[in-house]
């Protein structure tokens, strides 16, 4: 929700209600095998513009781990055309930011852009799709910018336990890895590596180009297909690693690069196919704590003082994603604290919520939802997430999936999954002498 | 909060109504009507997203304040949603809090607002919280001493960001005598001594309907909203404004520059030039080159300063859209001993030095074609990127009403940058970037 710098009376509310459902975009695959998805809106002179390309941490090894982020920093570098900084430089002076971001199961960019500037846009980015470069010294000065990253994400409590959590939970699979890779192969990833890892993930049939907003869609198509006319190419699937079933619960102590101690619970959760546990999940995720508000927040933290900050997580994944829940306790209340919120999932999962709970957590969502779908690159960016992680239509039908939830569903989907016998519990510590 | 949820699952099941056939109509052209009471309504219906923006505008802002009175205008601004003489803060809030979506005030230089997002459902009665807010705000003591407290608590609370500490330095070079001169927030005297009926008689002057622009943008019809926006306002008499306190404009005489040193890893470097109002011909030119100068990566200053001369972790150009004479910044933030190690004037010097000689060569020769095409660019996407979401192009249409430029302009603009030429840049920098104001923050000496 947006915020009022100076207002004074400042209510973070959600809008309440399904709001208008998600008209179903275009979809529509050229003959090279690319999916380009469309979706007219005439209200402004502007366009979402995105690419997704189904490569990930997924599509890693332990060996290249770390490879598909550094193609995400690499991929607007340089081409046969353009040197290092000139799209960057092209997209600014169209007043617009890049932005790109790798996830388990993709990686995206993207920009909005005043509609006026859409063939040059598609020209930047299929210049970037088709003939990045990835120059050495352009490499050389990546690797030094990730490292930075990788330091500056061990202050980050939500990433440093939410990556213990997935090396337990995951185990062979590649969920266990992380986004930026270890440093050593941040150093040792070569050039070769990556025109070999780009040259295989990023085939006209592994992604998709999402454009929302105000375009003439014959007139853009004609344009997509004159720009991104690369030759077909065979994507080859990977089989990935089966997932290890959670039996019994594991509870360690852990030391940790953190200032302060931390209890880390995970879950192993429902896969994007799973669509009414998602939905379920993702109000179940609200209702616990998501967005500084829930029941961790008023039980935990303002009525009992167990618990200071808290994390409460789960990430729809093509694979089953993780449920994390992460709260800042001292080692004496830690036990009491699990104690608490097991025994909290344990009564959702047999009671249910009430119905009050349950439409104020719905609402909570839906709210959430209405302010993000509510921009032309909002929309651009849910029509490009579910067609990496499961299917465009499951943008469409999400806000119907969450309204239509009823408490029995709710129920069922808490005690599938949030059983404490499947529970992997983390004691974090910090690792650092005299650190707090 | 507990006794809204009937409401809540009520308004849920209308809007599950209202949606299931809810059609994709284009969106329309902006309408305009002003009310017989002298309300100013500028709509534009955009179907399908199921929600509403309101941006309600009054015209009076920090600019219409004088020394006397400053402070005056934010502290009824805060009182808006305190309370009204029919509810108490706490009925305000949960009516707010029933409808959904968010609700808050801004203070700003040329207009005083209250923003919200609704849902259509909520639409109504939002619209009727507005009117009662505007027509109805309550100046009872208690409501009075307790925003005076907040208020006062939050001016000092302010963060002392260098930039805007170095900005709101340069402002007093560049006016010598108005209320864009004056820091919006710092007005604590006025706030500490100020009586409800001082604040009851600043409202009365300054509230009237024929003082205001109500601003509606969404899943409304353009008929609907009108009729509402009537109702909020219905029985709400025009009064006599008082006399329009515009702010005249100001010319430098001579060139003005102020160095001060405080306790900072980086140092500040801001230039000011005095620069026409949004509404004034030379505006657009003006703004085109502000950006041809400093917007951006592909501006004069990043090529020249940071990529040749290696200076500036952070370059730009600043020209606010204002009612009156307005200003255009050219700043740096850079790193204080890039020219010598023991004295981070130097930098800064060589900075002003390289800068000045850029404004130069746009005053004695045309803009390049590749850098005009850039710098309209920046300007025309940066302006479009401003209107993502509905309360802020609701902002955007109200503001332009609101300050008598027509709710037009926002449509306008594109071509309006569009038609500038090189030779309307070089016209225009000879023209205001002559006289200067600068302003250096400098790293306090090594110990």
């Amino acid at each position: 929700m947006r915020k009022f710098a100076t207002a004074f009376l400042l209510l973070f509310l959600t809008a309440s209600a399904g709001m208008a459902q998600v008209r179903a975009p275009s979809v529509t695959r050229l003959g090279n095998g690319l999916t380009v998805i469309m979706q007219e809106d005439h209200s402004i002179d502007l366009i979402g513009i995105e690419v997704w390309v189904k490569a990930g941490i997924a599509n890693e090894t332990a060996d290249n781990n770390g490879i598909s982020h550094l193609v995400e920093h690499l991929l607007f570098a340089g081409t046969e055309k353009r040197q290092a900084g000139d799209m960057d430089r092209e997209i600014e002076s169209v007043g617009a930011t890049l932005d790109a971001y790798t996830g388990v199961d993709y990686m995206h960019f993207g920009a909005t852009i005043c509609s006026r500037y859409l063939n040059k846009s598609l020209d930047i980015f299929a210049d970037a799709i088709n003939n990045s470069q990835f120059h050495e010294d352009d490499l050389e000065r990546e690797r030094l910018v990730i490292l930075d990253e990788l330091a500056r994400k061990q202050s980050s409590i939500r990433l440093v336990a939410r990556s213990l959590l997935a090396q337990k939970i995951y185990g062979p699979h590649p969920y266990s890895l992380t986004l930026e890779g270890t440093a050593a192969n941040v150093k040792n990833i070569s050039r070769n590596d990556l025109l070999a890892y780009y040259r295989e993930h990023y085939t006209p049939t592994n992604m998709a180009l999402v454009l929302v907003g105000d375009f003439d869609p014959s007139a853009a198509l004609a344009e997509i297909k004159k720009l991104f006319q690369s030759a077909p190419r065979e994507y080859k699937t990977n089989p990935r690693p089966e997932i290890p079933p959670i039996t019994k619960q594991i509870s360690e102590s852990v030391k940790a690069s953190l200032d302060d101690d931390y209890l880390a619970i995970g879950f192993l959760g429902p896969d994007s196919s799973q669509s009414e546990d998602v939905c379920a999940l993702d109000v179940l995720m609200s209702y616990l704590g998501q967005g500084n508000r829930g029941w961790i927040f008023e039980e935990l933290k303002t009525k009992f003082k167990l618990v200071d900050d808290a994390y409460v997580d789960f990430v729809t994944c093509k694979d089953k994603g993780l449920i994390s829940i992460i709260v800042s306790t001292t080692p004496d209340k830690q036990a009491k604290v699990q104690e608490v919120i097991l025994a909290k999932l344990e009564q959702i999962g047999s009671k249910g919520m009430s119905g009050y709970e349950l439409e104020n957590a719905k609402r909570s969502v839906l709210g959430q939802i209405a302010y993000e779908r509510e921009t032309v690159s909002g929309r651009a960016n849910a029509f490009g997430f579910y067609f990496a992680v499961s299917d465009v239509s499951f943008a469409v039908k999400y806000q119907a999936c969450i309204s239509s939830l009823t408490a029995e569903a709710v129920r069922q989907t808490a005690k599938k999954y949030l059983i404490a016998d499947s529970a992997v519990i983390l004691r974090l510590e910090p690792s650092r002498e005299g650190s707090k | 909060m507990k006794s809204n949820v009937r409401l809540r699952l009520i308004v849920i099941v209308i809007i599950m109504i209202i949606c299931s056939v809810t059609c994709q109509a284009d969106s329309q052209k902006p309408v305009k009507k002003v009310l017989e009471n002298g309300l100013t309504v500028v709509v534009k219906s955009e179907p399908g997203s199921g929600l509403v923006a309101i941006a309600a505008m009054v015209k009076v802002g920090v600019g219409q304040e004088s020394i006397q009175t400053a402070g005056l205008g934010n502290f009824v601004s805060r009182l808006l949603l305190a309370s009204t003489r029919a509810k108490s803060a706490e009925q305000v809030a949960s009516i707010a809090d029933s409808l959904g979506g968010n609700i808050g005030t801004e203070w700003e230089r040329d207009l005083t607002s209250i923003r919200t997002v609704t849902t259509t459902a909520g639409f109504d009665r939002t619209m009727n919280l507005i009117g009662e807010c505007l027509a109805e705000a309550n100046f009872e003591y208690k409501w009075v001493e307790q925003v005076r407290k907040d208020l006062l608590s939050y001016i000092k609370s302010q963060s002392s960001d260098p930039f805007d500490q170095a900005y709101a330095d340069l402002k007093q070079l560049l006016y010598e005598d108005n209320g864009y001169r004056r820091p919006k927030d710092v007005s604590e005297r006025a706030i500490s001594l100020a009586a409800p009926q001082d604040l009851q008689r600043y409202f009365s002057q300054h509230y009237p309907p024929n003082n205001i622009v109500l601003a509606i943008v969404g899943d409304v019809t353009a008929e609907k909203a009108i009729e509402r926006a009537g109702r909020a306002f219905a029985g709400v008499m025009p009064r006599r404004l008082p006399i329009d306190r515009s702010v005249p404009d100001e010319r430098l005489r001579e060139n003005k520059s102020n160095m001060f040193e405080k306790k900072l890893s980086a140092a500040y470097l801001l230039v000011g030039w005095q620069a026409p109002a949004a509404g004034d011909r030379d505006y657009a030119a003006v703004a085109v080159a502000a950006n041809a100068l400093g917007g951006g990566k592909g501006s004069l200053m990043f090529r020249e300063l940071r990529q040749k001369q290696g200076l500036g972790y952070e370059i730009g150009a600043l020209y606010p859209k204002l009612r009156y004479q307005s200003h255009v910044v050219a700043y740096l933030v850079t790193d204080p001993y890039k020219k010598s190690a023991a004295e981070p004037r130097q930098t800064l010097d060589a900075a002003s030095a390289e800068l000045m000689k850029l404004v130069e060569e746009l005053k004695s020769k045309p803009l390049s074609g590749e850098d005009l095409q850039r710098a309209k660019g920046y300007t025309i996407g940066a302006y479009a990127l401003g209107h993502q979401h509905l309360l802020e192009r609701a902002a955007l249409l109200g503001w332009a009403e609101t300050i008598e430029l027509g709710y037009e302009f926002d449509k306008n603009y594109p071509d309006l940058i569009d038609s500038v030429t090189a030779a309307d840049v070089q016209r225009v920098m000879q023209k205001y970037f002559t006289k200067s104001a600068s302003v250096m923050l400098v790293p306090s000496a090594k110990e």
